[in-house]
């Protein structure tokens, strides 16, 4: 039996006794930040209907198409944060201590929300030694893993160079100016148009680069008193069914102008399940 | 007779509102292209109910004169009467509408609806706000965010004191943001399964040795959910009651295919009741205050927590929490189930608003036939 669900989009006011929400801001308040609006939809899976937020007027049009392009704004009224977690393999190269590590596997999950970042690195150092390791981090805390969710060891010291790394793709780098809302600049260099943000939530400052398809095609993250970069080239959308989010198959990650990473990326799905619970240990050795 | 938007959206909301008390199914896109739109405008000339849909016989009129016969599907006529819309007093058979249409993958004119849009009036936008605004400290998920919405109106108390929960509860709230648009071209299922996915901001912790298998159930094909199998959607994946009929003793919950009987009156809880295997639980229910609490236990490990793989084993228990402020019902569930999670989980909450027709009533579902398997084209599609 086929789903007989029917719009996914909020209709008209309606008049109503309940102060459903507040009033809406259609203008950008003074301060470049406006009260967040709610749309709901419905849902199929017996779960009844869902609320996403509704685009923030204080957005710049050019954010919102950008958003759009990769398959982050979604629906009327629209919803420009339909991306909240990510997995992607990859194969290639991460530096080292010294040269670089080669990737014969590497899996990245990536929670924009929380935020966090599980790294799944299987290869051979450049010593020749086996790579297999699992870095983590959540929020403001950072530690390995022996196997995917378990065997916990405090890494707090990795913290500050892990947690930019989300901001190294499409959707972290988008969620920075999504969230910086007024307070994102639109420009131009060197014949591209440029978005600069920096979230409240993090304070990195994020510099996008779109090529003509309003996709980001390079991005540069000032954060920890480095400066992070990444391009992005050959953006596909058959990693997954139809769901029309987009990621690119070509990942080069820089950290102050040196070689971080170069990825090929072979497997990628969008909104998958991924939690990053903290270990007790790291909480307790932590503090 | 030309409808005014009002009416339209009052089907839209309507229709959101039911969504959620069908059984859960697979997509159209077997049949139809839903990553296209067209607008159609023509006579309704007949509304056919073929459970569980509406067919939409609609002429149209070219720019030769030549009128043209379209078949539209839609939501069943349960459907619409649940939402509140009276076929016969809403609806005029020779009335005119314009129908947003997802086309037949064949061709046709058979073709699945959409929106249904009438013609006159305009929603005047909320006014808007000037004084300044800065984020809250933290990130906070769509819905909790929704959650946080506070009703005009008074909570009726029954004879004991406690709020009265009874009515029929739907969903479908008044967009914020002003009038609404035609949705966005060249979407419809990529829009709802990546929405469905980018708003579960809110997941179960489960025991790590079970990560791959909650995505591995994400990942397959439709038919792996239960519900699209045509079993029971089951608590607490069905959420909040859809009529709550309330009484000193007792408080009889329902949605569609399933009625729970919530005894209040102060009983034990009988140790067997855990041995059960059933789908919606053995409730036992109590007021804390104005919150009324049903703890369940007895659950079969066939049913799922949410749509996403979310499975469970037989030693689930579920705590329901339901509070009713005004015409706005606040259902949030804990699942325990120390086999599988790695510590409860409590789900958001979701708000239901009172459906204010004295009249409404709620009917039988339609029977689940599966027969759709064969046709879907990409049978990995899910959300």
């Amino acid at each position: 039996m086929r789903q007989v669900l029917l719009a996914s989009v909020v209709a008209l006011l309606v008049g109503a006794g309940a102060e459903a929400q507040q009033p809406a801001a259609l203008v950008c308040p003074p301060g470049g930040y406006a009260p967040p609006m709610y749309g709901v939809f419905g849902q199929n899976g017996g779960g009844g209907q869902v609320s996403y937020e509704i685009a923030s007027p204080c957005i710049p049009k050019e954010v919102r198409d950008a958003a759009e392009a990769i398959g982050m704004g979604r629906n009327k009224p629209l919803g420009v944060k339909n991306v909240i977690t990510i997995m992607f393999s990859a194969e290639g190269t991460l530096a080292g201590q010294g040269s670089a590590d080669k990737l014969s596997k590497a899996d990245f999950h990536i929670n924009y929300v929380v935020p966090a970042m599980r790294m799944f690195l299987n290869g051979t150092r450049a010593d020749g030694k086996p790579l297999a390791e699992i870095r983590v981090f959540a929020d403001t805390w950072a530690w390995n893993e022996a196997k995917e969710g378990t065997g916990a060891t405090p890494a707090m010291a990795a913290l500050a160079e892990r947690a930019p790394l989300i901001k190294l793709t499409p959707f972290g780098a988008l969620w920075s100016i999504i969230e910086a809302e007024g307070h994102a600049k639109v420009g131009t260099l060197a014949g591209k148009m440029t978005l600069t943000g920096t979230s409240p939530y993090d304070g990195m400052e994020v510099t996008l680069a779109l090529d003509n398809k309003q996709r980001p095609e390079s991005v540069t993250v000032k954060a920890n008193g480095h400066v992070y970069g990444a391009t992005f080239a050959d953006y596909r959308d058959n990693w997954e069914p139809a769901y029309l989010v987009i990621f690119p198959s070509e990942i080069h990650w820089t950290k102050d102008n040196r070689p971080l990473a170069d990825l090929k990326v072979t497997a990628f799905k969008s909104n998958p399940y991924v939690v990053f619970p903290v270990p007790e240990a790291v909480r307790q050795k932590s503090n | 007779m030309i409808k005014n938007i009002l009416l339209a959206a009052t089907m839209l909301l309507s229709i959101l509102g039911l969504s959620f008390s069908l059984s859960a199914h697979h997509s159209a896109a077997a049949q139809f292209d839903v990553t296209q739109e067209f607008v159609l405008t023509g006579v309704l000339t007949e509304l056919q109910e073929v459970n569980p849909h509406s067919i939409w016989h609609v002429d149209v009129k070219g720019e030769d004169g030549k009128v043209t016969s379209w078949k539209l599907e839609g939501v069943s006529p349960n459907g619409l009467r649940r939402m509140g819309l009276s076929i016969k007093n809403d609806l005029k058979i020779g009335g005119t509408y314009s129908f947003t249409c997802a086309p037949s993958r064949d061709g046709s004119k058979y073709v699945f609806l959409a929106i249904v849009i009438g013609a006159a009036g305009r929603v005047t936008p909320a006014s808007p706000q000037t004084t300044s605004y800065q984020p809250p400290a933290k990130r906070v998920s769509p819905a909790a965010g929704f959650a946080r919405q506070k009703s005009s109106l008074p909570t009726p108390r029954a004879a004991e004191g406690h709020p009265d929960l009874t009515g029929i509860w739907t969903g479908g709230f008044p967009s914020p943001a002003g009038p609404y648009t035609v949705r966005r071209m060249g979407t419809f299922e990529p829009d709802q399964a990546t929405m469905q996915r980018g708003a579960a901001w809110n997941k179960p912790i489960y025991k790590p040795e079970y990560w791959e298998k909650v995505r591995s159930l994400d990942f397959s094909k439709v038919d792996v959910d239960p519900v699209f199998r045509c079993l029971p959607v089951g608590v607490p994946r069905q959420t909040a009651p859809a009529k709550i009929v309330q009484t000193p003793k007792e408080l009889v919950f329902y949605n569609a295919g399933s009625t729970r009987f919530v005894p209040v009156d102060g009983r034990e809880r009988d140790p067997q009741d855990a041995d059960y295997n059933t789908w919606s639980g053995i409730p036992l229910g109590h007021w804390e205050g104005d919150t009324l609490v049903v703890e369940s236990v007895g659950f079969t490990d066939q049913s799922w927590i949410q749509w996403q793989g979310y499975f469970h084993s037989d030693e689930m228990k579920v705590t329901e929490r339901l509070r009713r402020d005004g015409d706005l019902l606040f259902y949030t569930f804990t699942i325990d189930d120390p086999v599988v999670l790695a510590e409860p989980w409590t789900s958001d909450t979701y708000v239901r608003r009172l459906n204010p027709n004295p009249k409404a009533r709620l009917d039988e579902a339609p029977p689940c036939i599966e027969q759709d398997l064969n046709s879907i084209v990409d049978k990995y599609y899910r959300g």
